[in-house]
């Protein structure tokens, strides 16, 4: 039974085309048929429609998949944007780790103003214009600071290695030669190194400590404590 | 003639059915598909954009923060050739041409007995100063060095009158000395004006030595 149900399957198919194309010829013939033409067009018109969507598909479909473009590019973006992720995190990176000894130096030099060199617990300010002894005190004064005082061996290296080429005022003075030696405050000196000279007046020459008269003009060093020590205690 | 017409129907309905039906998807897919990627480009190019920025920001701050600061000084020397037609001598190493002289800045301080000594030594004297352009001259000079100079010129106590070291008497119409007229006392030239300083007192100087024509 099976097998004959096939048999009887393939001749309609068969038969549907003949029928087909009978009726097409039919309709060229003549056209006095209405509704035969009808139905015959309705069935012309789906085939041929139904053919066309699977052709535009088919084209639609095949650019995309074939195209290398678009699997090219997109790694090609990817990369780059890696790349340049990449530099900013090192970018970041390296400017925190130059950040950190600014941070350090700022540390070291918290206690003193800016321009001023701590040394020791003082702060040290080298005036570079030229005016005599009484002015380049007053200028001190204006910074809270008074000409140069050396109290230990390390203040008096360091400036001794930074004397330059010019004298400079510092704060010892006398009444005369033949008086001992005294810091702007009158506190006695302790003659941690001899000052040259016959004169009244303190000065750090490029040759040691020398002294000279009051009125003439030189470069001067104006000394301070140094703040944190100062807190500190 | 029943069975036919049964088929025929059938399929037609297959048929409008797949008109419906296929027509709009690729539409709604190439739609989808293209809005999708177009945000996805702009999405990437922004994010680009954003990236540049910041690296230039970075960088910029990476060169605004230089680790030292050099400073530069440069010194003028003054020299200014002399009119003279005939050969002349030059100034031996580390001596400065001005006018008919050969002029040596000491590199050290030392009192002025010792600066006198050591132009001595070196076949010179301490400077003399002949008119007022050549004192000028040495103030700018010692403006653009920072320092001040012993020059040959010393306070006399005898006679009560400074005398240069050769021996004549200051004109004070040529300079004046600011500061004390008395023993030990040794004439210093700064930038403004030529002090009386203690001749034990560490200054610098200046020799000078006559050029000879040949």
């Amino acid at each position: 039974m099976p097998s004959s149900a096939h048999l009887q399957d393939a001749p309609p198919l068969l038969s549907r085309t003949l029928t087909q194309d009978e009726e097409q010829t039919s309709l060229r013939q003549s056209s006095s048929c209405g509704l035969s033409a009808a139905s015959a067009s309705e069935s012309l018109s789906g085939s041929t429609k139904s053919r066309i969507p699977h052709s535009k598909m088919l084209q639609g479909n095949l650019p995309r998949i074939i195209s290398p473009e678009s699997p090219a590019k997109l790694p090609c973006c990817y990369g780059v944007i890696m790349v340049l992720s990449v530099a900013v995190v090192a970018l970041s990176v390296a400017l925190s780790v130059k950040k950190t000894p600014q941070i350090l130096t700022v540390k070291t030099y918290a206690a003193c103003p800016r321009n001023w060199i701590g040394v020791g617990n003082k702060c040290y300010y080298f005036n570079e214009t030229p005016s005599n002894w009484t002015f380049s005190q007053t200028l001190c004064k204006a910074q809270e600071a008074e000409l140069a005082r050396f109290d230990t061996e390390e203040e008096l290296n360091f400036l001794k290695r930074h004397k330059g080429s010019s004298g400079y005022w510092i704060g010892l003075h006398r009444e005369s030669s033949s008086q001992p030696w005294k810091w702007t405050d009158n506190t006695a000196y302790n003659n941690l190194v001899p000052i040259g000279g016959d004169e009244k007046h303190g000065f750090l020459s490029d040759n040691g400590f020398s002294s000279g008269r009051g009125y003439i003009v030189r470069k001067s060093i104006c000394s301070k404590p140094n703040s944190y020590t100062s807190q500190c205690q | 003639m029943d069975a036919p017409v049964l088929y025929a129907e059938l399929h037609l309905a297959n048929t409008q059915g797949l008109r419906c039906t296929s027509p709009p998807s690729p539409r709604q897919d190439a739609c989808w598909g293209s809005g999708w990627h177009r945000v996805a480009l702009k999405l990437g190019c922004v994010g680009l954009i954003l990236l540049l920025m910041g690296l230039s920001v970075l960088v910029g701050f990476l060169v605004q923060k230089p680790p030292i600061e050099k400073c530069s000084v440069a010194v003028q020397e003054n020299k200014t050739e002399p009119t003279v037609r005939s050969t002349i001598l030059e100034c031996p190493r580390d001596w400065h041409l001005h006018w008919n002289k050969c002029l040596f800045i000491s590199q050290t301080s030392r009192p002025w007995a010792e600066g006198l000594a050591d132009c001595s030594l070196r076949g010179a004297t301490l400077l003399l100063i002949g008119d007022g352009k050549e004192l000028k001259l040495l103030q700018d000079f010692s403006k653009g060095k920072g320092q001040q100079f012993f020059i040959g010129l010393k306070y006399v106590q005898e006679d009560k009158v400074w005398k240069w070291m050769n021996g004549s008497i200051l004109n004070t119409n040529l300079l004046r000395i600011t500061g004390k007229n008395e023993e030990n006392s040794c004439a210093l030239i700064s930038h403004t004006e030529v002090f009386s300083d203690s001749c034990s007192s560490d200054n610098h100087w200046i020799c000078q030595k006559t050029l000879k024509r040949v």
